[in-house]
């Protein structure tokens, strides 16, 4: 309790401190909020161009299959473009990495009008990974080099507010001399899973490892977050990557483990395993041994960079321009329970950045995945993703706007 | 020749914005700086005078941020266990060793030919090593700038009723550094390279002067500049400046025209009015921003800058009682940058105003001076000044809807002070209130400074001037 009124202290003292133009317009009535039967896309932006120096936009819209927004006089202003977002309990999140310095979270609902409104923000650790877990968010800071403790952070989703921090030695953890670096956590039944890399954190190589054909996911309880096990493999290498989530449960509460294999050094994959999809069958904490997608050999020689989880089985995979190599962008669909890799049409060739990871919307009947694609020539679009007909399809276009997040929400 | 000796402690209170909040790192250091000043008039022939200053601190500084520790605004600590730190461990103990050097030679020919020679260098070369990553070579390789500036510029006077000037400059800087590569293409992995880097420009401008009356002057001026980044702004200062080893020199076109007109009205009432209009095309513009997680702040390069201003002045005085005066600038800073680099789309914030750069302000001062306030009291002066700065924003102001947009708001700030001095100026007593109202003031990214603060100075000169 005494922790809960700390937070409520911070969360005053910030929205005291932080200026907002409020005080220049008149107090609107307060529509209230909707009934939940309508709903909105939220696609957080910025300007393409002196991209450093600026800040992300929230703009709103009911479609995103068509037409054309703009930054320019419009969307929700962050501070700042080093935000990540995320959704849970029908509320957006939108966290600060601060790099080692305090980060921060601002959460929104949208209003009887489909208008985005801030209910909370305060400061918390700079986080990496974040996950939803029941009615809570698990946040982790995981430190790359010196500290050896990685902080779970749980925030209330309900009403934001930090409710607790545990601390975990991720040296221990990792028991081989480097350090166990969370890559993404996910939910699994009434578990948190976090998949991790096993990195070196010191000595001008942080990101380096002696493992990089090793499998290994930590199992914590919820909410004491005590370590139970760490589910290990062989058969492929770590699942996800930094901030890339690489663990998603099905209908059916089965999780499937999305291993790029792409660990390199002096410019080579130094990888023996092959990138592939690997299972934990749900209530029991191993790799289920039948079970092995070899993503690489199905497709000869391509790996995969990034996964979504779409529906019933079926995953939108982002893989590389050409086979043995990490660079450029093409999409797949894979289906995991016939385990079939489909190559998707519509993609345009001078793409530049994807939001595939973590911050896309899927349409509500599980057939569609929207993902921000940003051209090399300064728009982004919204493109539609079908996972029946393997084909994409250019929506909504940013004006001179790079798409870093694309949310839905009801109200 | 003398040495100026000292002790720094600092605090680190704050990132560059007011929501990172630090409570046990801070900074110590001392100075220990010789300088060196020589003046010299008819050096070998009649005219020409010499004037030469140096100095170089060689003092040590040390940054602290030991303890693994998360404050808030409320001074409630969150420790963490095992080794950590604030913001970045460290105990780096290190030396910048800034040196200037300055040269003048002032030749007036006559009475109506002068020249000036010019010459400053200054000179940065930061070592240290820190004890708690004895192996971390990144310490032992070089961050050193030297940069030497001379200018040469040659003044036609003619009888004080019109002068024209001239001048020619020449930029020099020599960056030695380190970079970082990644010698295997792996995430994090770290290598380091020494570099050599030298900028060598040029300047130039006229000015011209006319006297239409012994009251009423116009003036003209046109520079080709350069601005040479400082060493700090390159290097960073290791608080709240991060490094930028690609920050490239501005150089910027500036055209200023300006009238100034003195009047009195019965004798007793003078007035002045100043009017200056300025126009500035610049390239490789150095502005200062936040770094992408609005801890830091960095200066970077924007590619196009232009700024159309204008500076107006009037003062006014009453005999020997009273002086008062109000200024007032408008600085239209746009960015000119239509394509980012490598895009083929005309950039959203093309010609949309320069965030963080203050557009409209002013001040404002009056002052009372009541002198010979009888045998033996002393002279009593009483001041007051306002300072007036408009609404910016933090970030491009046409981006977003306006009501969700962070600005720093209007600040409008008083300050008084009374001075009393006594035997023509031997005893000083000076009471000055910064900020009287308590007023809300903030620095150009939202961060507030100081609130209210009074000030007592205390002078005696031991030898009286006289």
């Amino acid at each position: 309790m005494n922790k809960k009124i700390n937070n409520l202290h911070v969360l005053i003292a910030v929205s005291a401190l932080a200026f907002t133009a409020c005080n220049d317009e008149t107090p609107q009535p307060d529509p209230g909020l909707g009934d939940g039967s309508n709903t909105r896309y939220i696609v957080a932006a910025h300007p393409n161009s002196a991209e450093p120096g600026t800040a992300d936009y929230l703009l709103t819209v009911d479609d995103i299959t068509s037409g054309s927004i703009s930054t320019t006089g419009n969307g929700v202003e962050q501070d700042g473009t080093y935000r990540y977002y995320m959704t849970s309990q029908n509320k957006f999140f939108s966290l600060l990495y601060g790099q080692g310095n305090p980060g921060a979270v601002t959460s929104y609902v949208l209003n009887a009008d489909g208008e985005l409104m801030q209910t909370a923000d305060f400061v918390t650790e700079t986080v990496q990974v974040f996950a939803p877990m029941n009615d809570e968010l698990a946040l982790i800071r995981v430190p790359r080099s010196g500290n050896e403790n990685a902080v779970f952070i749980r925030i209330d989703a309900t009403n934001p507010s930090i409710k607790a921090n545990k601390e975990v030695n991720i040296v221990k953890l990792a028991g081989n001399g480097e350090r166990a670096h969370f890559t993404w956590a996910t939910q699994f039944g009434e578990k948190l899973l976090a998949p991790y890399m096993s990195i070196k954190g010191c000595c001008d190589d942080v990101f380096g490892t002696q493992y990089p054909d090793s499998t290994w996911v930590a199992v914590f309880s919820y909410p004491d977050l005590n370590l139970e096990t760490v589910i290990k493999d062989n058969r492929t290498s770590y699942l996800g990557a930094y901030f890339k989530n690489g663990l998603f449960v099905d209908e059916n509460g089965d999780a499937y483990g999305f291993s790029g294999a792409s660990v390199t050094a002096q410019q080579k994959i130094v990888n023996k395993k092959p990138s592939a999809i690997v299972r934990i069958k749900a209530g029991t904490t191993e790799f289920d041994q039948s079970y092995f997608f070899n993503f690489e050999e199905k497709t000869n020689g391509y790996k995969i960079n990034a996964a979504r989880y779409v529906g019933n089985g079926k995953f939108l995979v982002q893989t590389y321009g050409s086979a043995g190599t990490t660079t450029g962008v093409k999409f797949t669909v894979v289906d995991v329970y016939e385990q079939t890799v489909e190559w998707v049409s519509g993609v345009p060739n001078n793409v530049s950045s994807t939001t595939i990871n973590n911050y896309g919307a899927i349409s509500d009947d599980k057939t569609k995945a929207y993902v921000g694609l940003t051209l090399e020539s300064g728009s982004s679009y919204v493109y539609e993703f079908d996972i029946n007909s393997n084909s994409a399809k250019q929506g909504l276009q940013v004006q001179g706007g790079k798409i870093t997040g694309i949310h839905k929400l009801n109200y | 020749m003398g040495v100026q000796l000292g002790k720094t402690y600092q605090e680190i209170q704050t990132g560059a914005r007011i929501e990172s909040v630090f409570g046990d790192w801070y900074r110590e250091g001392n100075i220990v700086m010789p300088t060196l000043k020589y003046q010299k008039k008819d050096l070998f022939i009649k005219g020409l005078t010499a004037t030469v200053n140096a100095n170089i601190n060689l003092g040590k500084e040390q940054n602290i941020d030991t303890v693994n520790v998360r404050y808030d605004w409320y001074g409630q600590a969150k420790y963490g266990s095992g080794l950590g730190s604030e913001r970045s461990r460290s105990l780096y103990l290190y030396s910048n060793n800034t040196g200037i050097g300055t040269a003048t030679f002032n030749y007036e020919i006559n009475k109506r030919h002068s020249v000036v020679l010019n010459n400053v260098f200054t000179t940065f070369n930061r070592k240290g090593s820190d004890e708690l990553y004895p192996e971390n070579e990144r310490y032992e390789l070089p961050s050193k700038t030297q940069k030497n500036i001379t200018g040469i510029s040659y003044q036609y006077n003619h009888d004080g009723k019109w002068s024209v000037s001239a001048l020619f400059k020449n930029y020099f800087q020599n960056l030695h550094y380190t970079s970082t590569y990644n010698p295997s293409g792996n995430w994090g992995d770290v290598a380091y390279q020494e570099q050599q880097l030298d900028y060598n420009k040029i300047g130039y401008g006229v000015a011209g002067t006319y006297f239409f009356t012994p009251d009423l002057q116009v003036k003209a001026s046109y520079e080709n500049a350069k601005r040479m980044p400082e060493a700090n702004e390159i290097f960073g200062d290791l608080i709240n400046t991060a490094t930028n080893l690609d920050l490239k020199p501005e150089s910027s076109n500036n055209y200023n025209l300006g009238i100034s007109y003195l009047f009195r009205v019965k004798d007793d009432h003078r007035f002045s009015v100043d009017a200056v209009w300025l126009y500035r095309d610049a390239h490789d513009f150095i502005r200062q921003r936040l770094n992408p997680n609005q801890t830091m702040y960095i200066m970077e390069n924007l590619a196009a800058v232009t700024n159309m201003g204008v500076d107006g002045e009037v003062r006014y005085s009453y005999r020997n009682l009273l002086t008062a005066g109000a200024s007032m600038s408008y600085h239209n800073f746009r960015n000119n940058t239509k394509y980012e680099a490598a895009q083929t789309e005309v950039s959203l914030v093309y010609r949309d105003r320069m965030p963080n750069i203050p557009y409209l302000f002013g001040n404002f001062d009056v002052s009372l001076f009541f002198n010979n306030l009888g045998h033996n009291f002393g002279n009593l002066s009483v001041g007051y000044n306002l300072l007036y700065v408009n609404k910016i924003y933090l970030f491009w102001p046409s981006q977003g809807q306006a009501s969700t947009k962070r600005n720093i708001p209007t600040q409008l700030s008083h300050d008084v002070n009374v001075v009393y001095s006594m035997r023509d100026g031997q005893y000083n007593i000076g009471l000055e209130c910064k900020n009287l109202t308590d007023a809300l003031v903030y620095d150009n990214f939202s961060l507030p400074k100081p609130s209210r603060g009074v000030f007592l100075k205390l002078r005696y000169f031991i030898q009286n001037k006289n």
